[in-house]
């Protein structure tokens, strides 16, 4: 995935190249942004804000076998100050609103949409850290170590993200109930 | 439990080690809470990833990704070309630029056209585009352009140019007929161009060589040794060229000196020649060479002529014919008169061109050597001479005398005396240099110099600079004499003390003393103490030999006490009479007892001191208490607020 020669290539302006970097980094900085943002369309933005970013400051980047490690910090950080121009604003819907107990449910697909935003909003109130983990792990299906390794978490971290997430979705009843 | 929550999660995760794991079955499956956890958290692990299914990214992502970063590039801003112009090495600016100046010297040679246009564009390029426009070439001395532009005009003109370029040769250029042969040929090719119906510009070049009209002329500038022998010269030349002189001028300085301007008729073909045999005459400081082509203007004025001979025929055929109305005659005799006159018109200009075109013009300006070196020079002497004596009226009247004697011009002379009796006296001479010095003697005689001052100027007339041979001329000597009064210091100072009981008495017997002789009194004074002595001073001013006489007189009148006397001898003391100044104090003796002495007095300064450190004693205690006197009170009332307060205090308790 991290060919020293093409990130070179693409480094030194080769387009072709720096595609290839693009078609390989994609899925990933998509599933670090989503973390941040629990936002599908906002993610993609910031995707796409990386990598020209990463095409305008090319010759900044000396050293070939940090690059994917900077592209990461790179989409982070934009997700991160995507989030902080939010929160002036009113959340997504998907992650603030929650439902009203005082109505009942009107049919399945209500039901699903319900239990998306509850498990929507327990994300949300995990740390950013946590969350980007979790993305990581259900969206890109990395393994333990690599995802540790990419966030800079100590070993065995993760097990404990996870159960923490889980705790808190169990502590949801409209889950149980579901 | 949260030890069992991790390691649930650790088995979600695919993270535990299988020994854990049958460990943690066990555990799950002998404790029902433990059973229920797994569960629940296996549930909410199921919906974590269903959760995240849902949000996964698009399979499309990458394409668009790719996309997106095309159209980025796609869309790049003029400001990033600059930027991206501006990141480009260094090298490619100065590559780019050899480049372009490659292929502009590569067009240059392939299309044959000079990079820029030299000089002799302005002329015709070829005979028959040839215009009227005429060309002169200005040919400095040392004009090195003008001979390397010379093959290209020799090109672009053809050999006929050859006028411009120098000698001229008998192969190359054939030169301009002259004299009375040139005025023949030129009328006879006239005739026939008028029998051929005139000469178009397209028939030109085919002779061209003969029928050019090249009007010739130069000037030069020369330095000769001598004027004459340098014009004599010149007009021989012009004579052996067939040549001749048409006007001659010259002048004469002040100084000897000759200049002039002579203008020469030459043939053509032999100016160059005569041009380089000027040289040889004298050094010559400019010449220039030009040159007016009016073959143009010429030939169009040969065929209006042809055709105002045609009209001329024409009317005097109608004349011949009777039949007309007297109107008509008068009108064709009118229109005959100023056909004939625009003829004679064009005659003329066609000779004058025919003359100037015959002869080139040459005009020299001769000018001598050294031509505005000075004529002669005029000494120019002033004399300027100040003196201080003590008789300035009786000086002023010797000054006269002397300019008298000597035969002296006297151009100012005035004498003046201010109110303190100072006289001043100014006296300007003119005197001839032979009896310039005996008067400087006499007059500096006159009085001690103070200051003296003798200056002497050459001037060049009619000219300037160095010339050995020019007369040199005396003006009469300028003597300015200023003469002032002499404050006379005196030779001897007298000062002494008169201790006399009646100091009125001894002063008033001074001042008749010196009335009756002559002792002058510069100042004096008179005052009486507090203490009731009166003391007076006087000042007089007398000839030495009086001296003796007058402090005999003094002693007659009292005590002499603390006399001193201090003698200045002057080195020129022998001009003026030495004088004597006496400087005199009248007292009264002093008392034997003073007032403030004695016991009594003793004792009442002394009481009287005592009182008065008392009283300053009394009034420093006084200012001493106005400044403390708001602190002490402060602190007072802050004591007494602090006692009421604590003794209040008591009393509540």
């Amino acid at each position: 995935m991290d060919d020293p020669d093409l990130i070179r290539a693409a480094l030194g302006g080769d387009e072709s190249s720096f595609e290839e970097l693009i078609r390989a980094h994609s899925r990933r900085l998509y599933a670090v942004a989503f973390g941040v943002l629990q936002n599908r369309a906002e993610a993609e933005d910031v995707v796409q804000d990386t990598f020209l970013k990463a095409w305008r400051d090319r010759r900044k980047i000396r050293d070939a076998s940090k690059f994917s490690g900077w592209l990461t910090a790179t989409a982070r950080n934009r997700a991160c100050d995507v989030l902080r121009r939010r929160r002036g604003s009113p959340l997504p819907d998907e992650i603030e609103s929650l439902p009203d107990e005082s109505v009942p449910p009107a049919g399945a697909d209500i039901d699903h949409a319900d239990r998306r935003e509850h498990i929507g909003a327990a994300l949300a109130s995990l740390p950013e850290t946590h969350r980007v983990a979790l993305s990581l792990r259900y969206l890109e299906g990395m393994d333990c170590r690599s995802i540790e390794n990419t966030m800079g978490l100590t070993s065995g971290a993760l097990r404990g993200i996870l159960a923490r997430a889980l705790e808190r979705l169990r502590a949801k009843p409209e889950l149980q109930q579901s | 439990m949260n030890d069992l929550a991790d390691k649930i999660a650790a088995r979600l995760l695919d993270d535990l080690p299988p020994g854990e794991c049958s460990e943690l079955d066990r555990r799950i499956a002998a404790d029902p809470e433990a059973t229920a956890l797994a569960a629940e958290l296996s549930a909410m692990h199921d919906q974590l990833a269903a959760h995240h299914h849902l949000h996964a990214a698009s399979p499309t992502l990458q394409q668009r990704m790719v996309a997106g970063f095309r159209t980025a590039r796609s869309r790049t801003t003029l400001a990033s070309r600059v930027r991206a112009w501006f990141r480009l090495p260094a090298i490619y600016i100065p590559a780019t630029a050899a480049v372009l100046v490659g292929m502009v010297q590569l067009g240059s040679r392939l299309t044959d056209e000079p990079l820029s246009r030299p000089r002799f564009d302005s002329a015709p390029a070829a005979p028959e585009s040839r215009t009227d426009a005429t060309g002169s070439i200005t040919r400095a001395t040392e004009g090195v352009d003008d001979v390397a532009l010379v093959p290209r005009a020799r090109e672009a003109f053809g050999n006929e140019s050859a006028a411009f370029s120098g000698p001229p040769s008998e192969a190359t250029s054939p030169a301009p007929v002259t004299g009375a042969r040139d005025a023949e040929i030129s009328e006879q090719k006239r005739e026939q161009s008028l029998a051929g119906g005139g000469i178009s510009a397209q028939q030109a070049p085919a002779d061209s060589e003969s029928v050019r009209k090249l009007i010739r002329n130069a000037s030069a500038e020369i330095e000769v040794t001598n004027f004459d022998t340098a014009t004599q010269a010149i007009t021989q030349a012009a004579n052996t060229t067939g040549g001749y002189v048409a006007t001659q001028s010259s002048a004469r300085l002040p100084n000897g000196k000759m200049s002039g301007t002579i203008v020469l008729k030459v043939p053509p073909a032999a100016l160059d020649g005569f041009l380089a045999q000027l040289r040889s005459f004298g050094e010559v400081r400019n010449q220039t060479v030009g040159s007016q082509d009016v073959t143009k203007a010429y030939f169009d004025t040969e065929a209006r002529l042809k055709n105002a001979r045609v009209m001329e025929q024409r009317l005097v055929e109608l004349l011949r014919d009777t039949k007309g109305k007297v109107s008509d005659l008068l009108e064709v005799e009118r229109e005959l008169g100023r056909v004939r006159e625009q003829i004679e018109q064009m005659q003329g200009e066609l000779k004058v061109w025919d003359s100037l075109v015959a002869f080139a013009t040459v005009t020299v300006r001769l000018s001598e050597k050294n031509l505005h070196e000075a004529a002669d020079y005029l000494i120019q002497e002033t004399v300027t001479l100040a003196l201080a004596t003590v008789d300035v009226e009786k000086a002023f009247a010797a000054a006269r005398g002397i300019a008298e004697a000597e035969k002296a011009q006297i151009t100012q002379s005035n004498l003046t005396r201010d109110g303190n009796g100072n006289a001043t006296a100014v006296l300007t001479l003119l005197v001839e240099p032979e009896s310039c010095n005996s008067a400087i003697e006499r007059l500096r005689a006159l009085g001690n110099v103070l200051e003296f001052r003798r200056e002497s100027n050459r001037v060049a007339r009619d000219g300037s600079g160095d010339a050995p041979n020019a007369k040199v001329e005396h003006e009469p000597v300028r003597i300015s004499l200023s003469i002032r009064s002499q404050d006379q210091s005196p030779t001897q100072r007298t000062q002494l003390r008169l201790e006399t009981a009646a100091v009125e008495k001894a002063v008033q017997a001074l001042r008749d003393f010196a009335g009756t002789h002559s002792i002058e009194i510069k100042d004096s004074s008179f005052n009486q103490q507090p203490d009731g002595r009166q003391v007076a001073s006087l000042r007089m001013i007398l000839p030495i030999a009086g001296n003796k006489q007058l402090l005999a007189h003094i002693d007659q009148q009292g005590a002499v006490k603390d006399l001193s006397v201090h003698r200045t001898d002057a080195p020129d003391a022998s001009a003026v009479s030495p004088i004597a100044e006496v400087s005199i104090t009248v007292t009264q003796p002093p008392r034997i007892i003073s007032s403030e002495d004695g016991l009594l007095a003793t004792l009442h300064r002394t009481f009287g001191q005592a009182a008065g450190a008392l009283m300053w004693s009394v009034r420093m205690i006084g200012v001493a208490l106005a400044f403390l006197a708001p602190w002490i009170s402060g602190v007072a009332l802050i004591v007494i607020a602090v006692r009421f307060v604590r003794s209040a205090r008591r009393k509540t308790r």
